[in-house]
């Protein structure tokens, strides 16, 4: 058959099914809008604490009222004491505790130390630290207002003051997302993820489908090693069209809907994505083997998803990994594949800042092109020599 | 035969299966294990440590040199020396290094004339996780930095330390962490995506135990080995996993308070139990999607749809009460929202377990709702297949 012919007949076999197609195709355009759904608030705003006040001045008021203002926190219950306050937070009604003890103003207006005591929930890391920035930027804003006028009563002037407070000031500058919303660090990653994932399960379910129907034309175009080629080559210019689709509706049009700044050259970023999405078709191809129903695929590789995220370096640092984990890890294609294009399109790297995922990807290529060639070689043939499938897995 | 009998018997044809075919034993023994193993491997620190982060001595004196040190002997942070601004931001986007620390020339000098000169950091803040262990530590480092620079400053003046120690401090702030105090991302991340996992496994092995039957037209015998009593055919095929993944769940929990540490609650009857009512409501909506769909690709689809995207709605990592509204109404369908608030409750907070019964009477309620439709439902499904097929079967 011609090789053309072959490329169409393929994507008409992965189109035409109501399954592979819900996955290959549908879930690709849903998940776009589920998964970045519930992150489209990106930032939690006025995480809910009490306050214990114990003081009762109108400096702790003030304090208080200057907590209640901020973005990030709401004053939304008061307490008479700290177990009351616990009690609260333990039930979830508030995930923050604010305490002024007595004395507080006295001290503060006599030069002395003051202290006031927060309390953070940390059961939910995102949640902590909205709380902990907010309170302790108010507090320390407060206490620098206080310092400055002390140092003013000894005489100096308003900047001296200033670096008296704070010798050493330290500025942060947070990169490529300013703000730490959510769904600009995740969403990104989770497209580039699902693109990996649904190839991974397409192409199992395609092959699992033929297996059920007894078919192994799907694995050779023609005898001897040749006919293998022919079949993985054509497989893979398919589904690279298809993906190719996908990925410029994932980046090129998705990403100005949901407003992340795409800080990457156009033409980097379509040279890795098609260098990230070859090995993982080819990848693909070479499990196919596995599958002998047409559901397996979705079922033994579901879970993988989550392994994934956390071996692409962006979620979890690679520093914390074991070696072996972090050597294996990179038979994955995903796991160059995902830093490597997240660096380009969202950190604005080149394709020499990240050469060293381009030759794993490069590397990938070669040995999942010859793997694939070899399982279809080695399927083609049998099927020739006219043996019967292995009998199907009772269970 | 009696009642007990045939169940039992039932059960062991479904024990028999999942020992003996290939991708039930994947599904329900192996995988499981292997994901749950290999998640503890990756989480073996469970705070990260020594991530790297570039600094750019421009000043080259005894403080930078010190401030160097310091960032270098933190736990959380190990040094990678750059020459010049361009390297350091090549190491950034390379990824040799999550954060860029610019000492500025003559700092030294400055601060000993009271200039306050500014370090800069810059944070890759694309990688949120480690961008934030190391912005805490780094603001700790400068913290105490600065606070000595403050000290030497006064006994400079002739300030008594005493006195000097309290004008500088300000209002102190003491703060304190709640229900995780060592910010162990283990209890954090780990212990929710187990349970995650499980669910996984939970539904993908409901769905093919008995989806599958019904796919390859093994009806007929499987009612068969209930005598013909459908009820129980169905109850005998799904209690095997039902006792299977209840024993994983809590070879889960000894799991966390074992390796993990996580604080070990008076009693445990809560976890245990809320365990047990998790395995069944997932089991139920697998069994829900299997009866309502009428083809196994599409309930497997729905299923992966479902299951697949748990964590993300189970409000672990962005918190669910930010949420928009239909996308919390998800998240209070998911049997995984449930599991992972009863873990924070039992183990973390140390809720008495009558003060998670939130939490248990949703399980329930999922189990009852999802699990009482689609039992009405396979009931007559499974009934009419095999009297069709008997029908069938009698006419040959």
């Amino acid at each position: 058959m011609n090789w053309f012919r072959l490329v169409a007949a393929e994507l008409q076999l992965a189109l035409g099914d109501s399954g592979t197609r819900l996955l290959l195709w549908g879930s690709v355009i849903i998940y776009a809008f589920f998964y970045p759904y519930p992150y489209s608030p990106e930032v939690q705003t006025h995480v809910p604490v009490v306050v214990v006040d114990q003081d009762h001045s109108s400096l702790s008021r003030q304090l208080i009222r200057m907590v209640d203002t901020g973005d990030r926190v709401r004053v939304a219950n008061r307490a008479s004491s700290f177990e009351e306050a616990k009690s609260l937070c333990r039930l979830g009604d508030v995930q923050g505790i604010l305490l002024v003890p007595e004395g507080f103003q006295k001290k503060v207006l006599k030069g002395m130390k003051a202290e006031v005591a927060i309390w953070s929930d940390a059961t939910s890391f995102f949640t902590y630290r909205q709380l902990a920035t907010g309170l302790l930027t108010t507090i320390k804003t407060l206490s620098a207002g206080i310092e400055i006028k002390r140092f003013r009563a000894t005489g100096m002037g308003n900047e001296e003051a200033l670096s008296a407070i704070n010798p050493l000031p330290l500025q942060v500058v947070q990169l490529f997302n300013a703000s730490g919303g959510y769904a600009t660090y995740v969403v990104p990653l989770v497209f580039a993820l699902i693109l990996q994932q649904t190839l991974l399960m397409g192409v199992g379910m395609v092959a699992g489908a033929q297996r059920e129907a007894g078919g192994r034309q799907w694995f050779s175009a023609g005898p001897g090693f040749s006919g293998a080629v022919v079949m993985v080559t054509a497989k893979l210019v398919a589904y690279l069209l298809l993906y190719s689709g996908h990925a410029l509706l994932y980046f090129g049009v998705l990403h100005r809907f949901y407003d992340f700044v795409q800080r990457g050259a156009a033409l980097d970023m379509a040279l890795f994505m098609g260098l990230f999405l070859t090995p993982v078709i080819l990848f693909a191809l070479t499990l196919s083997v596995l599958f002998r129903h047409k559901e397996a695929s979705l079922f033994l590789l579901l879970f993988t998803s989550m392994p994934v995220i956390f071996l692409s370096g962006i979620s979890w640092p690679i520093e914390a990994l074991p070696v072996w984990v972090r050597t294996a890890s990179l038979a994955i294609p995903s796991t160059a594949g995902i830093d490597g294009f997240l660096r380009i399109s969202t950190m604005g790297a080149g394709l020499g800042d990240v050469q060293a995922n381009v030759k794993i990807l490069a590397g990938l290529c070669v040995v999942y092109f010859m793997t694939a060639t070899l399982v279809f070689y080695h399927h083609g043939r049998s099927e020739r020599e006219g043996q019967p499938m292995p009998p199907e897995s009772r269970g | 035969m009696d009642s007990m009998n045939i169940f039992l018997r039932v059960g062991r044809r479904e024990l028999d299966a999942m020992v003996s075919g290939r991708l039930m034993l994947l599904l329900s023994v192996v995988l499981p294990l292997f994901a749950m193993a290999l998640f503890t491997a990756m989480f073996r620190q469970g705070v990260p440590e020594n991530l790297p982060v570039a600094v750019c001595d421009m000043d080259r004196t005894g403080l930078s040199r010190s401030i160097t040190r310091m960032v270098e002997s933190t736990p959380a942070m190990g040094v990678v020396p750059v020459d010049d601004l361009a390297e350091g931001r090549k190491a950034v986007l390379a990824g040799n290094a999550y954060g860029l620390l610019v000492l500025p020339e003559h700092m030294e000098r400055e601060v000993l004339a009271g200039r306050a000169p500014v370090s800069r950091f810059y944070i890759n803040n694309q990688i949120m996780l480690p961008a934030g262990v190391i912005k805490r530590a780094m603001m700790k480092v400068y913290a105490s930095v600065s606070a000595g620079v403050k000290l030497s400053v006064s006994r400079a003046q002739g300030v008594p330390d005493v006195r000097a120690r309290e004008r500088a401090a300000g209002i102190h702030i003491a703060s304190r962490t709640l229900f995780n105090p060592n910010l162990d991302y283990r209890w954090y991340l780990h212990a929710a995506i187990c349970p995650f996992l499980l669910k996984i496994f939970i539904m993908c092995s409901t769905a093919w135990s008995v989806g599958g039957e019904i796919k390859r037209g093994r009806v007929p015998m499987w009612v068969d080995a209930a005598r013909g009593r459908v009820h129980l055919a169905l109850l005998g095929k799904l209690a095997p996993l039902t006792l299977w993944f209840t024993l994983l769940a809590w070879a889960m929990l000894a799991l966390l308070f074992g390796f993990m540490e996580m604080p070990i609650p008076e009693r445990v009857v809560a976890l245990m139990g809320g365990s047990f009512l998790f395995v069944v409501a997932c089991q139920a909506v697998a069994l829900f999607l299997v009866a309502f769909t009428g083809e196994l690709t599409k309930a497997v689809s729905l299923t992966s749809f479902y299951a697949g995207s748990a964590f993300v709605f189970a409000g672990v990592t962005f918190p669910s009460s930010a949420m928009p509204l239909a996308a919390r109404i998800w998240h209070n369908l998911l049997p995984l929202s449930y599991m992972v608030q009863l873990i924070n409750e039992q183990a973390l907070k140390g809720l008495a377990p009558e003060e998670s019964l939130g939490a248990l009477g949703a399980l329930l309620a999922i189990a009852l709702v999802c699990g009482g439709a689609a039992w009405v439902k396979l009931y007559g499904r499974v009934g009419r297949i095999n009297s069709e097929s008997m029908a069938a079967g009698g006419a040959v």
